[in-house]
C-alpha cells in the first residue's frame, strides 16, 4: 500500500512537471559610445622646430588650452611628433586651418573615445535580459504557454553565434578553429581610445532560460 | 510484482533527475578587469649604411660604412650606450640596394629614446621601435583576478535586483582570459592594457 502511494505521488509530480517546458532565449542589447574630443598628430623636421613655438603661441591665442604633447612612439630620425587635443569643434577646425597656414604636416586626425567602463555593462546586461523576456513572452504566448519564472541566466555567449553550429567544438579540429578565431578577434577595439570613427559601437548578449506553464 | 514496482520507481526518479539538470538554477556572469601597464625599456632597430654622393645635393659626400659606423658608436657612447650593447638584427633588406648596409638593434632605457632620435648622421636610420615590458608585477594577476570577481558579483547583483531574485553562493569559477606569463613582452605601444576575464556561476535564489 505504501509503495502504491509513493508511485501515485511520483506519477502526479511527473505529470505536473510535464505541463512545464523550458525556453532558452538569447537576449541582445546594443550601445554606442561617442567621441569626447578631437585630436591631431603633427610632425616637424628637426630644422623646423621653430614652428612648434609658432603653433603653440597661435593655438593658445585662439583659446586652445591644451599644450602640444610630445610623442615618443615610433621615433624616427630627425623628426619630432606632437599631439594636440581639443573638444570644441569650432576651435578644432581653426586648429586644422592654422596647421595648413603654417605648412605643418598633419600625420593623423583622430577622435578620442571615452574609456570603456565595465560598470556601464550592468545596464546593457539588464537591457539584454529585458529583450530576452520580451522574446520569451511572445514565443510563450504563441505556444499557449505562460512565462512563470527565470531558471537560469548565462552571460557566457561565446558560442551563441550560429557560425559555431557547424563546428564540433569538442573535437580537436573544432578546438583549433575556436583558438584561431579567438586569435583573430584579439584586435579588440574595446579599450582603444583613439579611433578614426567618432563612435564605438558594441553589443551585449545574454542567454536566459525560462520556465513556461501551459495556459 | 514487487520487483517491477521497484524498477518503475527507479525509472521515474531517474527521469525526474534528468529533468532537474535542464532546469538548474544559476546565474553565470563574466567578470572583467583591466589595468594600463607602462613599458620599462625599449628596443630601437636601426640600420647603418655607406652613402654615395647625391648629384642633386651639393653638400652631400661619399661616406664609407666604417665611417658611418664609427660615428654612430661615438654618438651612442655620449648617451651611455656601449658598442657591446649593439646587437645584429636579422632584418630583410632590399635586394636591389647595392650599398653596404647592416641592421642592428639596441635595448635601452626610455629616457634615451629622444636622445637617439636626435642623432642625425649620414647613413644612420632608425627603422623601428618596440617597447619592452620586462618588469612583471607578481601582484598584478591577483589584483586583476580579484577585480574581475568583484565585477562579476556586482553585475550579477544588478541583474538579480531587476528580476526580484538573489545571488547565492558561488558554484564555479573559470578563468577565461589572463595572458600572464614570465616571458618578456614586446609591443609597438609604450602603454598596453592588461585584461583579465573570469566566468563565475552563482546559485540563483528566489
Amino acid at each position: 500500500m505504501k509503495t502504491f502511494a509513493i508511485l501515485i505521488l511520483l506519477l502526479t509530480v511527473t505529470s505536473t512537471n510535464a505541463q512545464n517546458i523550458t525556453l532558452r532565449v538569447l537576449g541582445k542589447s546594443t550601445y554606442v559610445e561617442y567621441a569626447e574630443t578631437n585630436g591631431i598628430i603633427v610632425s616637424f623636421n628637426k630644422n623646423e622646430l621653430d614652428k612648434t613655438v609658432k603653433l603653440s603661441d597661435t593655438i593658445s591665442s585662439i583659446g586652445i588650452i591644451n599644450k602640444l604633447a610630445s610623442i615618443n612612439e615610433s621615433i624616427t630620425n630627425g623628426k619630432k611628433r606632437f599631439r594636440i587635443e581639443e573638444n570644441s569643434l569650432d576651435l578644432f577646425d581653426r586648429l586644422l586651418m592654422i596647421c595648413n597656414d603654417l605648412k605643418i604636416k598633419v600625420d593623423k586626425v583622430y577622435y578620442k573615445l571615452p574609456v570603456h567602463r565595465f560598470e556601464d555593462e550592468d545596464g546593457n546586461a539588464i537591457l539584454a535580459l529585458n529583450n530576452a523576456t520580451s522574446q520569451a513572452k511572445i514565443i510563450a504566448n504563441n505556444l499557449k504557454y505562460k512565462v512563470v519564472d527565470i531558471l537560469n541566466i548565462d552571460d557566457d555567449t561565446t558560442y551563441a553565434d550560429p557560425f559555431y553550429d557547424n563546428i564540433d567544438i569538442e573535437s580537436e579540429r573544432g578546438q583549433l578553429l575556436v583558438k584561431l578565431l579567438q586569435l583573430l578577434g584579439g584586435g579588440n577595439s574595446l579599450h582603444k581610445v583613439e579611433s578614426s570613427k567618432p563612435i564605438r559601437e558594441g553589443g551585449y548578449d545574454i542567454w536566459v532560460t525560462y520556465k513556461l506553464r501551459k495556459l | 510484482m514487487k520487483k517491477s514496482i521497484q524498477v518503475l520507481i527507479l525509472t521515474l526518479i531517474f527521469s525526474t533527475s534528468i529533468n532537474a539538470q535542464s532546469t538548474e538554477r544559476f546565474i553565470r556572469i563574466i567578470g572583467n578587469a583591466k589595468k594600463e601597464i607602462k613599458a620599462d625599456r625599449s628596443k630601437v632597430y636601426f640600420s647603418i649604411s655607406e652613402m654615395k654622393v647625391n648629384n642633386y645635393d651639393k653638400n652631400s659626400n661619399d661616406v664609407t660604412y666604417k665611417a658611418a659606423y664609427n660615428e654612430v658608436i661615438s654618438k651612442f657612447s655620449e648617451i651611455g650606450i656601449k658598442e657591446n650593447d649593439i646587437k645584429n638584427s636579422l632584418k630583410n633588406r632590399n635586394n636591389y640596394n647595392r650599398l653596404k648596409l647592416k641592421n642592428f638593434y639596441i635595448e635601452t632605457d626610455l629616457n634615451n629614446l629622444e636622445k637617439i632620435s636626435n642623432i642625425v648622421i649620414n647613413g644612420f636610420r632608425i627603422t623601428d621601435t618596440k617597447y619592452i615590458y620586462s618588469k612583471t608585477d607578481s601582484n598584478l594577476e591577483t589584483e586583476l583576478s580579484l577585480k574581475a570577481i568583484k565585477d562579476a558579483k556586482r553585475k550579477a547583483k544588478a541583474i538579480c535586483v531587476g528580476i526580484n531574485k538573489k545571488v547565492g553562493k558561488i558554484l564555479n569559477v573559470e578563468v577565461k582570459e589572463a595572458g600572464f606569463s614570465s616571458r618578456t613582452k614586446e609591443n609597438k605601444e609604450s602603454n598596453i592594457i592588461q585584461t583579465y576575464k573570469v566566468t563565475i556561476t552563482f546559485k540563483l535564489i528566489d
